[in-house]
């Protein structure tokens, strides 16, 4: 089913036709991550039971994107990398575990997704961000993945930022002159792209009018500076002439299974892909236009039991199947995360306070 | 830094180190003798005072103050008191009484300092960083009486990194309290006290429920609604993080024979939850739903029948090592062959275990073994937070005091 989707064109399956075809592959994956993953089939058991066939997609079980920080799940005899989310000082950082099989997946789901904004020619590449995140590659972060990701797109990456995260500017120039007059590509994360990019070159300007930006996550950073999207995408076109700026949104536990910005504002999934929106009390599917917890479902994920995975991000489907702009499936906006709380308690976290 | 003492109203005075310690240094010289009847009167004036603010008496856990204050259940306490005083002595307050509450389990900052002022000690009280708007209103009443009164008690707040001031305090003192954990525990311990005074502490602490799975079979609907009520009161006061709220039940039996009793007891007990207004935040059911399906992955044979609501279960048929402890109404239910089964898996650091069902004598020699290894507080169900004067293994007015001999009995040779 993964073949067949992965191959048509991206974002062109309409909403109705890829239901039953999702419905069909994520029951086989959910079959096979419960004779593979022990673990799985531990939980399947103990909270959903077990089933031979589920009427809709929103009866698949899902996973709390969370419990990858919490065990790791795997569905492979051969792991060959373990991802790991980039993970706030002090939390535990994410673990999923990838084999050759769902790697191989993950490429072509990206290529499927990036190919029609960024064409077949691989594009001299200008990375916003250091080389650290990509040298070890047997333990990357989510910035690392994405990374790497984006450098099979890219011909040669020069990377902008030195390890300490500072602008090493000569670079950045050095590359905007080499390739003046032909598209390049731009990729870092949004408030990288922001506070190094944008900030150092604000006042004298960068030619970028042929560049593509693809940029994603950090969103919380953004927030704290108060820089929506339709801003940074404005200062960014006024400043430098942009023209083609791409945000998606994607996380490890999904690595390969990213929505893609399109004209219209709205994030689509691949062909593969799909959305469903929790009440985040009841956890009850809710319908279009309603904001809520975001559960991803992929076909992707054949080495980790993540093909179907409950966020702690909101959101909310605007608009399904956009033809005139050519995007097909559900279009939807991430409104932010879940706000963290904190339970009293006995024992007090800092020893010292009051 | 600043270091202020409470004025009322939400305001503070701020004041020189050198002049707390001179009004401390002061008031420890103008002590009570222990349950001095201007200071039951005080007491039992402001439990009168909550008691008539309906915004307060909505508050369970202020509202469990507050009659636990009321003067008569105060001349009980001191009828009681009285009655354990060996012959031929009296009792006599030990004189600056230094407390340092939990951060957020606010009320027991109230019985800390109730039970102090009314063995007769002058207190000084770190007020907690943050107060509930209930626990403000208890504050403001208790800072008017006391200047009423024109009493000598302070309650002060200062910076997490005042140790200097956490030093000075401690050493002017002959009793402290430190509530609020190992951690907090530790902080204070190399603190040493006037002429090495008393120290009273409060560490971590694990408290869990028994229920016989054969009682929970003969109970009828109302009986098992009232238990629901009662587990709600005991799972979701204070978040379930009191040092006294259950984490496990243990059911004696069987998942085949009262598993499905179980299992509607704890639908209701959700129920119950939810008719408090248990207000569990979203992120916190996704806490509790990823550590229930973590347990699930990690060990076969478990039961999760909810992944949402007031109250997240994961029930095994056995007993297990773990102690498991997430808070904001998550229970593990595991099932064990009879009560003695938990003889072996008591610790010092448990503290309260709340039963239901358990026949007395079965329940009295347990006590007796089991208290050897652990535990201080073995009550009924819908009991678990209810504070008492015996609390954590200590007799705390007896700990307040000193005990005086007057006349003398023995004989030289």
């Amino acid at each position: 089913m993964f073949e067949d989707l992965v191959s048509r064109p991206a974002f062109t399956v309409p909403d109705g036709e890829k239901k039953p075809l999702l419905l069909s592959g994520l029951t086989d994956l959910t079959h096979h991550h419960y004779r593979s993953c022990l673990a799985y089939r531990n939980i399947l058991e103990a909270a959903y039971g077990t089933r031979q066939s589920y009427e809709r997609i929103e009866d698949i079980p899902y996973l709390p994107a969370a419990l990858f920080k919490r065990m790791e799940l795997s569905s492979t005899a051969k792991p060959i990398l373990t991802l790991q989310s980039s993970g706030t000082t002090g939390q535990q950082a994410s673990r999923i575990v990838v084999d050759a099989e769902t790697s191989e997946r993950q490429s072509r789901g990206l290529v499927s997704v990036f190919r029609p904004v960024l064409g077949a020619q691989r594009l001299p590449l200008l990375v916003i961000d250091t080389r650290k995140v990509i040298t070890d590659p047997r333990m990357l972060t989510a910035r690392g993945a994405g990374v790497l990701g984006m450098m099979k797109f890219g011909a040669k990456a020069t990377f902008a930022l030195d390890p300490d995260l500072n602008l090493v500017e000569g670079e950045v120039v050095k590359f905007v002159e080499r390739h003046a007059g032909q598209p390049f590509l731009i990729f870092g994360f949004t408030f990288l792209v922001w506070l190094k990019l944008f900030k150092a070159f604000e006042d004298r300007g960068l030619d970028l009018r042929n560049a593509i930006i693809v940029h994603s996550g950090g969103w919380k950073k953004m927030e704290e500076m108060r820089v929506p999207n339709r801003t940074f995408r404005e200062q960014l076109n006024g400043r430098f002439g942009v023209r083609h700026i791409y945000n998606f949104y994607g996380f490890v536990e999904q690595l390969g299974s990213i929505f893609l910005e399109a004209d219209d504002g709205l994030l689509y999934p691949p062909n593969y892909t799909d959305v469903i929106v929790r009440d985040p009390v009841t956890l009850q599917p809710l319908p279009r236009g309603q904001t809520g917890l975001l559960q991803i479902v992929s076909l992707l994920p054949k080495s980790y039991p993540g093909h179907s995975i409950l966020t702690e991000d909101l959101g909310i489907v605007e608009r399904v199947d956009n033809g005139p702009i050519g995007r097909f499936g559900k279009g939807i906006r991430v409104l932010g995360r879940l706000p963290a709380s904190e339970l009293r308690g006995c024992s007090d976290v800092v020893a010292a306070a009051a | 830094m600043s270091l202020r003492v409470y004025r009322g109203g939400g305001e503070f005075d701020t004041v020189g180190l050198e002049d707390l310690l001179a009004r401390l240094e002061a008031g420890r010289s103008r002590l009570a003798s222990p349950f001095a009847p201007e200071r039951i009167a005080l007491v039992g004036e402001l439990s009168a005072r909550l008691l008539a603010d309906r915004r307060i008496v909505e508050q369970p856990a202020l509202a469990y103050f507050a009659h636990w204050a009321r003067r008569g259940a105060l001349r009980d306490l001191a009828a009681r008191f009285g009655a354990t005083m060996p012959a031929g002595t009296i009792a006599a307050p030990r004189g600056l009484a230094i407390h340092f509450p939990p951060r957020n389990v606010e009320t027991i900052m109230l019985f800390s300092w109730v039970l102090s002022y009314l063995a007769g000690n002058t207190n000084v009280v770190r007020l907690p960083s943050e107060r509930g708007t209930g626990v403000r209103k208890a504050i403001d009443l208790l800072v008017a009486a006391l200047r009423e009164a024109g009493g000598d008690d302070l309650l002060i707040q200062y910076p997490s990194d005042g140790v200097e001031v956490g030093r000075a305090l401690s050493r002017s003192s002959d009793v402290r309290l430190v509530w609020g954990g190992d951690g907090k525990v530790r902080a204070f311990e190399s603190l040493p006290l006037r002429n090495g005074g008393k120290s009273i502490w409060f560490g971590d602490r694990y408290s869990y429920a028994v229920i016989s799975g054969q009682a929970l079979l003969e109970a009828n609907a109302a009986a098992i609604s009232e238990l629901a009520r009662k587990l709600a009161v005991d799972i979701f006061t204070f978040d379930q993080m009191g040092c006294s709220s259950p984490h496990k039940i243990y059911v004696t039996g069987s998942v085949e024979a009262h598993g499905g009793a179980v299992a509607a007891l704890m639908s209701a007990v959700g129920s119950a939850a939810q008719r408090r207004g248990a207000e569990i935040p979203p992120s916190h059911t996704m806490v509790k739903m990823t550590e229930a399906l973590a347990l699930a992955g990690r060990e076969p044979g478990a039961m999760v029948p909810r992944l949402s609501g007031e109250l997240i279960t994961v029930v095994f048929p056995h007993l297990r090592h773990t102690e498991d402890r997430v808070g904001g109404g998550f229970i593990v239910v595991e099932f064990i062959m009879d009560v003695s089964a938990l003889l072996g898996r008591v610790r010092s650091a448990h503290q309260t275990l709340t039963y239901y069902g358990l026949p007395k004598t079965e329940l009295s020699e347990f006590a007796r073994s089991a208290s050897l290894a652990g535990l201080s507080r073995i009550v009924p169900v819908g009991q678990a937070l209810s504070f008492d004067a015996i609390w954590d293994g200590y007799d705390l007015l007896r700990e307040l005091t000193r005990t005086i001999r007057v006349g003398c009995e023995g004989t030289w040779p």
